[in-house]
C-alpha cells in the first residue's frame, strides 16, 4: 500500500524543550489513521510541520508524494485541515465563514450549502458563530476543510465537544470519506473514539514513535486473556494457578491470562468447576496506549 | 489573489469593528469641527490661541486634522492581522491555497482602502460643516481636491503598514495596539528633536497636504519639508514597514 504521508527523522526544538526527537512514521493512503499521544507528545507540532506551519530543525516529510517545504504550496491545495481550534472568523455567520474559506481556497461557493447540510448546520448558517456551541464550531470547521474536496484531511480533535449523536454522524462521515479513497488523519485524546473510528494507529510520546500499525495489530499486542464466570472464584483462581495459569480474582469470576480457552475450561472441569461464561477479552486501545506510554 | 482579497473584503465590511471605528472617527471629527466652528459662535472667547478658520484653508486644515487620526488605520490593521495571528484563524488560512505574502498584501490593500474610505467620509463631513460655518469664501480647486484624495491613500498606506508590522512581530491584539499607539504618540513627540524631524512620519504626512503653518505647526518648525521629501519619507516608512511585516510573518511563525 502506498503512503500518503512519510515522515523521517523529524527533530524540532523550542528553546530547551524538545518537541520532536527523531520521529518517523508513515500513513497509508486511503486509511483512517488515529494519531495518538499524551499531552506534550508532539502531535500538534507534527501536524503543524506537515502543514508547513512550522519548520522542523532536521528531518524530511513527504505528503502526497511531495516534499513539505519546497512543495508546500502544491500540497495544501490537495488537503483540508482543522488545526488546534476550528480557526473560524469571529463576527461572521456560518455561511460567511464558509465563503471566506471558499474564497481563500480559490473555489466557488457552489458546495457551501451541500457541506453545511452534510455537517447538519444548514439551519444555523445565518447565525453568527459567537452563538454556536463548541460542537457546532467543530462541524463548521470540518465543512470548511472539506470545501476543496481534499485527498487528505488533518483533523485535530474533530469529535471534541460533540454530543453522542453528532459524534456518530461525524464518525460516519469520516468513514465515508475514507471509503472514497481519501486519507483521514485524526488526532485525539479520546481513545474509545479512535478505537471505534480508525483502522490505522500511530502512537507517539516525547516526540518519538512508540507504535504504528493497523488497529488490529496494535490491539493484538495487548494481553486480553479471558474473563471466566464461575460459582467459586477463589477456588477457580487457585486451581488455575496450580496448573501454571495466571488468574486474577474478580467479584463474579476470574480474569485469566491464557491464549487457549480450552486449557482453562478443561482445567476447571477436572476440578469440578464448570464456567457459566468464558469470554475472550480483547485488549482495549486505552489499555494498550497506557502500556505503551507508561514511562511518560 | 482575487479570492484572498474577496475574503478580506468580507471580513472587513461584514464585521462590526470597521463600522465602530468609523463611528468613533466621525464623532471625533464632529467634535473638532464643533470646537473650531460652532463653539466660538456659542461662547465668546472659546478658542483663544487657535488659528481662525477661513475658507478655503479651512478645508485643508480639516483634511489634516482627519488624516492626523492615525489611530484609525493603525487599529484597523492590527485588528485584521493580529486578531487572526492570536487565534488559529491564521494557521487555518495558511492550510488553504494562499501563502503568507498573499494574505499580507490582501490585508494591506483592504485596510488601506477601508481606512481611506472612512477618512474621505470624515473629510466630506468636515467640508460640509466648514462650508456653512467657516468665515470667508471660496472652495478648493479640483486639482487640490484630487491632491488630498490620493495623498490620503498614501498616508493610510504608511500607517496601515506600521500596524501590520507591529502585528506580525507581536502577534497579539492588545500589545500590538499599545505598541502602535505608543509609536504614533512617541514619534510625534520626537519631532521636537531636529534629527528625528528629518524622518518623522507624522510631520511628513502633514506636510504632504500643505504648509505646516496651515496645520498650526508652523510656529514650532522653522520650515516645511518639500513635497518631494515628504513623499519620499512617507513612502519610505511604508516600504520599511511592509518589509518588517513580511519578515515578522516569515520568521515569527513558531
Amino acid at each position: 500500500m502506498s503512503s500518503a504521508i512519510v515522515v523521517e527523522n523529524l527533530h524540532k526544538r523550542y528553546g530547551a524543550t524538545i518537541a520532536l526527537d527523531g520521529l518517523s512514521f508513515a500513513v497509508p493512503s486511503g486509511s483512517l489513521t488515529g494519531f495518538l499521544g499524551p499531552n506534550g507528545a508532539g502531535k500538534t507540532t507534527t501536524f503543524r510541520a506537515l502543514l508547513g506551519l512550522t519548520r522542523p530543525d532536521v528531518g524530511t516529510m513527504e505528503v502526497l508524494g511531495m516534499r513539505v517545504g519546497p512543495h508546500t504550496a502544491e500540497i495544501v491545495k490537495r488537503l483540508g485541515a482543522v488545526v488546534e481550534e476550528p480557526g473560524l472568523v469571529k463576527g461572521l455567520n456560518g455561511c460567511d465563514n464558509m465563503r471566506v474559506a471558499a474564497y481563500t481556497l480559490g473555489r466557488g461557493q457552489e458546495r457551501i450549502d451541500e457541506l453545511l447540510e452534510f455537517v447538519g448546520l444548514i439551519d444555523d448558517a445565518r447565525r453568527k458563530i459567537e452563538g454556536y456551541s463548541k460542537g457546532m464550531r467543530q462541524r463548521l470547521a470540518l465543512a470548511a476543510a472539506l470545501l476543496g474536496d481534499p485527498e487528505l484531511l488533518f483533523l485535530d480533535e474533530p469529535l471534541d465537544g460533540l454530543d453522542p449523536a453528532g459524534q456518530a454522524q461525524i464518525k460516519q462521515k469520516l468513514r465515508d470519506l475514507a471509503s472514497q479513497g481519501k486519507t483521514v488523519v485524526v488526532s485525539s485524546h479520546n481513545l474509545p473514539d479512535v478505537e471505534s473510528l480508525a483502522d490505522h494507529v500511530i502512537v507517539i510520546n516525547r516526540g518519538k514513535l512508540i507504535a504504528s500499525g493497523t488497529l488490529a495489530d496494535l490491539l493484538g499486542s495487548g494481553h486480553g486473556g479471558f474473563r471466566v464466570v464461575v460459582d467459586d472464584p477463589p477456588r477457580a483462581a487457585a486451581v488455575l494457578a496450580a496448573a501454571g495459569v495466571t488468574a486474577h480474582r474478580q467479584a463474579d469470576g476470574v480474569v485469566v491470562e491464557a491464549e487457549d480457552g480450552r486449557l482453562i475450561s478443561r482445567t476447571l472441569a477436572e476440578a469440578g468447576l464448570f464456567p457459566a461464561e468464558l469470554v475472550r477479552q480483547g485488549a482495549r486501545l486505552e489499555q494498550v496506549f497506557l502500556e505503551l506510554t507508561a514511562d511518560a | 489573489m482575487t479570492g484572498v482579497l474577496r475574503a478580506e473584503l468580507l471580513k472587513l465590511f461584514k464585521r462590526r469593528t470597521y463600522w465602530v471605528l468609523s463611528l468613533v472617527l466621525a464623532l471625533l471629527t464632529g467634535l473638532i469641527a464643533f470646537v473650531f466652528f460652532l463653539l466660538p459662535r456659542i461662547v465668546e472667547d472659546a478658542q483663544p490661541g487657535l488659528p481662525a478658520m477661513e475658507k478655503p484653508e479651512a478645508y485643508i486644515f480639516g483634511a489634516q486634522q482627519v488624516l492626523g487620526q492615525t489611530w484609525f488605520p493603525l487599529i484597523l490593521a492590527v485588528m485584521l492581522l493580529a486578531g487572526e495571528l492570536a487565534t488559529s484563524t491564521w494557521a487555518t488560512a495558511l492550510t488553504r491555497n494562499a501563502r503568507r505574502r498573499q494574505h499580507l498584501i490582501a490585508k494591506l490593500v483592504l485596510a488601506t482602502v477601508g481606512s481611506w474610505l472612512a477618512m474621505l467620509a470624515a473629510m466630506t463631513g468636515w467640508t460640509v460643516v466648514a462650508y456653512f460655518f467657516a468665515d470667508g469664501s471660496g472652495f478648493l480647486e479640483l486639482a487640490q481636491v484630487w491632491d488630498v484624495v490620493w495623498k490620503a491613500l498614501l498616508i493610510m498606506l504608511g500607517w496601515v503598514a506600521l500596524g501590520l508590522a507591529a502585528s506580525a512581530w507581536l502577534r497579539s491584539v492588545g500589545p500590538a495596539i499599545g505598541a502602535v499607539l505608543a509609536f504614533s504618540f512617541g514619534e510625534g513627540l520626537l519631532s521636537l528633536w531636529a534629527g528625528w524631524r528629518q524622518v518623522s512620519l507624522s510631520i511628513h504626512t502633514t506636510a504632504l497636504l500643505g504648509e505646516l503653518e496651515t496645520s498650526g505647526l508652523g510656529d514650532v518648525f522653522e520650515e516645511s519639508p518639500t513635497f518631494t521629501r515628504a513623499l519620499a519619507v512617507v513612502l519610505g516608512w511604508a516600504v520599511v514597514a511592509i518589509v518588517a511585516a513580511w519578515a515578522g510573518l516569515q520568521y515569527r511563525d513558531p
